[in-house]
């Protein structure tokens, strides 16, 4: 490879890193385990470190039949759950999926998921960014 | 057709209220909800009454097992909670009832009571049974629509009642208290004793 070659795979390097230090970032992802093929709540922190806001449209995997961002809300003493269709990121900001707030509803396991198991999920925003999280499978009793 | 459901405000009113002096610093609900009774029935299709339960703490919360966050986050918390009483945790029983007896069959309320361990009861009940005990703690719920794989969301009441071993209606938790208040709770009731009287129904 010539040196011009070189210079150029370089450049192209550090700006793939660039956009990828950019992009989302999870942390503390898990899901609670339920018996059967009970829906299962997921939780993660998104972290978004780029100076532009990134939306989060829709979470995938081949291990679950569909995948639904939403938000339980308590509101006068009874609980209820409101699906979100899109959630922004602001620049430097994070949103915590947490027991009791927003949460990846989880419907129809393609197969039986095992405590200790760690699967994965498939982000996707609103630029075309996928992103691959892994989520640890915590038993029904975690907090 | 979405069935509305109309918000409980027992919970606001008796956070109004709840400056009454009460040591466990829950709402003290004693003066304003009957003695526990009830006929359901649990994960093994068994009838369980009440008064099975006399001469324990009993900690009575509404859900339905395909519900994925608040209902495990609250069973998982009381069981949590009840596991640090240690030997003591023998005489509190967690009642997860499910007010959703469509799909929570026998089977599968065995199965999640045992997810969430030996503390916790599921039962359900026929919509008489279920009706007759939310209009008793003023509870509501109801179905939401279904989508298209058939599944739908029960919104129910978030309270959690708790009752001392003479089947006494005494405090009212949610999710804002401590782990430290609900514990103190407990504690209290199971300390008050009262093993020998049973007030609820036979």
């Amino acid at each position: 490879m010539n040196s011009a070659a070189k210079r150029l795979l370089l450049t192209l390097l550090a700006c793939w890193q660039g956009v990828a230090l950019a992009a989302p970032q999870v942390s503390d992802a898990w899901i609670r385990w339920l018996p059967g093929d009970l829906p299962l709540a997921g939780y993660l922190t998104l972290h978004n470190p780029d100076a532009r806001p990134h939306t989060l449209v829709a979470v995938h995997s081949p291990l679950f039949r569909r995948i639904e961002i939403h938000r339980s809300l308590a509101q006068s003493g009874v609980a209820r759950m409101q699906a979100v269709a899109r959630l922004e990121l602001r620049p430097q900001g994070q949103v915590s999926f947490s027991p009791g707030g927003y949460h990846l509803m989880l419907f129809g396991r393609a197969q039986a998921l095992r405590q200790g198991q760690t699967v994965e999920l498939l982000l996707q925003f609103d630029d075309g960014y996928q992103l691959r999280a892994p989520f640890a499978v915590r038993p029904a009793t975690a907090r | 057709m979405k069935r509305v459901v109309w918000p409980l405000v027992l919970a606001l009113v008796l956070a109004a209220c709840g400056d009454a002096p009460s040591p466990a610093r829950l709402r003290d609900i004693g003066a304003l909800l009957p003695p526990l009774t009830f006929t359901l029935h649990d994960g093994e299709a068994r009838t369980r009454r009440a008064a099975d339960f006399a001469g324990q703490v009993v900690v009575l919360y509404f859900g339905y097992t395909h519900c994925p966050d608040i209902c495990p986050t609250t069973l998982a918390r009381l069981a949590g909670l009840v596991r640090r009483l240690g030997a003591a945790a023998a005489r509190v029983s967690i009642l997860f009832v499910s007010v959703d007896p469509a799909r929570d069959t026998p089977a599968v309320l065995h199965a999640y009571a045992e997810a969430f361990g030996p503390r916790v009861v599921a039962l359900s009940g026929s919509q008489e049974q279920l009706g007759a005990l939310a209009r008793r703690y003023r509870v509501s719920y109801g179905l939401g629509p279904a989508d298209g794989d058939g599944q739908y969301e029960v919104s129910h009441s978030s309270a959690v009642f708790i009752f001392d071993p003479r089947g006494r209606a005494r405090l009212l938790a949610t999710a804002e208290d401590s782990d430290a208040d609900l514990l103190a709770g407990i504690q209290g009731l199971l300390a008050a004793g009262g093993n020998e009287r049973w007030d609820g129904a036979r």
